[in-house]
């Protein structure tokens, strides 16, 4: 090599290492592409599943219950939710009362987003957009609408690629998870229990629910 | 009735307003504990918040949501609409003034137009003539101007009988009140009829959701507070 080139072979490799990168970027995008249709693909198909339980001809109250509380099992992400939900706490928590909190979690929020089924009457929902938020995070917009009433904005937040789960339902721009862990959060610095009274609050509540 | 009734109607009235004036002096005495910023939710009056929280449930729970519910099941559905249409007409000079300072003079031109065709061919506003034609709008106020020009909420408030609030927020409020054209040569008593009716159906509109957020929640208080600042900071966001 030539003193000038050594000079700036720095450059050239740079320059090159830039291209290579903005090419394997742009690249990428077919991918998240494709990763937002699936999303919808997912949503689609759980709402479909939803409102097929509901309005069922022969469902009972309580068939309706046990088949939402079934499709909320196999398609929220518990673990991530229960430890995001408790925020700082989950650090400071010892295994027992995470151990005990996980469960004891999951009753509550399967039995308090179905104790109204009563109530459920069958609603029209679309899919208008999903977009990629982070790597394997999707957000799908919905709008959810009752007769006689204007839609409502319903998002939900996905993990996962190809096959997901639910992380968070957002209504209007209000995040239940960001409400829940403020709330969870008021109830163990309030006490001097701490974590152990979330626990007991959240089991005396999962019987009355 | 609080204006005409006779004298011992007018002391009832009187006593009711000291002692609820009584009760909510025993919550300033509260606020003597250190202050507190929540999980992000700036609520340093918390402790004056939570005492007036309960006060407004007790109220609620005694008068305003029996009316509610008296209102929602002995009026039919289509009066109710053309009652919150009516009064969702009067609130569009307010926001149209808003939508423009914001700058979006869409939303501006878009909410004065449904406030003219409403309140001639929709009849004083009660028939939404326009929304039937697909025209709608966002509602502005002052404080979401004040928001979008970067006013943060400030304290978060429970202010007595309406509920959340924050400090930008309520000061909003009452410089909506001195914008709206319809506070100018109209009586005490419309004005106090109105504000009446709009907290009346507003609180008809939401018994649902509140019923549900009580039954569920391990602290409703909290779930007010969170649910309310999330949903300000999202429609200060929010551009039609």
């Amino acid at each position: 090599m030539t003193i000038s080139m050594k000079k700036y072979f720095p450059f050239f490799v740079r320059t090159l290492f830039i291209a290579a990168f903005i090419a394997l970027c742009t690249s990428m995008n077919p991918a998240q592409a494709a990763g937002e249709e699936k999303a919808k693909a997912f949503v689609e198909e759980l709402g479909n599943k939803a409102v097929a339980i509901v309005s069922a001809p022969n469902a009972t109250d309580d068939s309706k219950r046990s088949g939402l509380m079934d499709l909320m099992k196999t398609s929220i992400d518990f673990d991530w939710v229960g430890k995001f939900v408790l925020g700082r706490h989950w650090r400071t928590a010892t295994d027992e009362q995470k151990k005990r909190f996980i469960p004891l979690y999951r009753d509550f929020l399967l039995k308090s987003y179905t104790s109204r089924v009563q109530e459920y009457t069958t609603v029209s929902f679309r899919i208008t957009g999903a977009e990629s938020t982070g790597d394997k995070e999707y957000v799908v917009h919905t709008e959810i609408g009752k007769k006689n009433e204007s839609p409502v904005k319903v998002d939900y937040r996905l993990l996962g690629s190809g096959k997901f789960k639910i992380i968070d339902m957002v209504v209007e721009g209000v995040s239940l998870l960001t409400t829940q862990r403020s709330e969870f959060n008021s109830v163990i610095t309030r006490d001097s229990r701490g974590v152990d009274n979330l626990n007991d609050l959240l089991e005396q509540r999962s019987k009355e629910l | 009735m609080i204006f005409t009734g006779n004298n011992s109607s007018k002391r009832f009235i009187a006593a009711a307003f000291m002692s609820a004036a009584l009760a909510l002096s025993a919550c300033a005495e509260k606020n003597s504990e250190p202050v507190m910023y929540q999980n992000g939710d700036y609520d340093p009056l918390e402790p004056l918040n939570r005492c007036i929280f309960k006060f407004n449930y007790v109220v609620d729970g005694v008068l305003i949501k029996p009316l509610a519910e008296l209102y929602r099941t002995v009026t039919p559905k289509p009066v109710q609409r053309g009652v919150s249409n009516f009064l969702d007409n009067l609130a569009s000079p307010v926001s149209v003034a808003n939508s423009a300072v914001q700058g979006n003079g869409d939303q501006a031109f878009t909410t004065l137009w449904r406030f003219l065709l409403n309140s001639t061919l929709g009849v004083g506003g009660v028939f939404d003539f326009a929304g039937y034609y697909g025209i709608h709008s966002r509602s502005e106020d002052l404080g979401q101007t004040f928001g979008r020009y970067g006013v943060g909420p400030g304290p978060y408030l429970v202010l007595p009988i309406i509920g959340p609030s924050n400090f930008r927020d309520s000061v909003g409020m009452v410089g909506d009140w001195f914008t709206d054209p319809f506070n100018y040569y109209t009586t005490g008593y419309w004005q106090a009829g109105r504000t009446g009716a709009v907290g009346l159906t507003k609180r008809a509109d939401n018994i649902d959701l509140t019923d549900e957020i009580y039954r569920t929640s391990l602290d409703p208080y909290t779930t007010f507070r969170s649910g309310y600042l999330q949903y300000r900071k999202n429609e200060i966001k929010l551009r039609n």
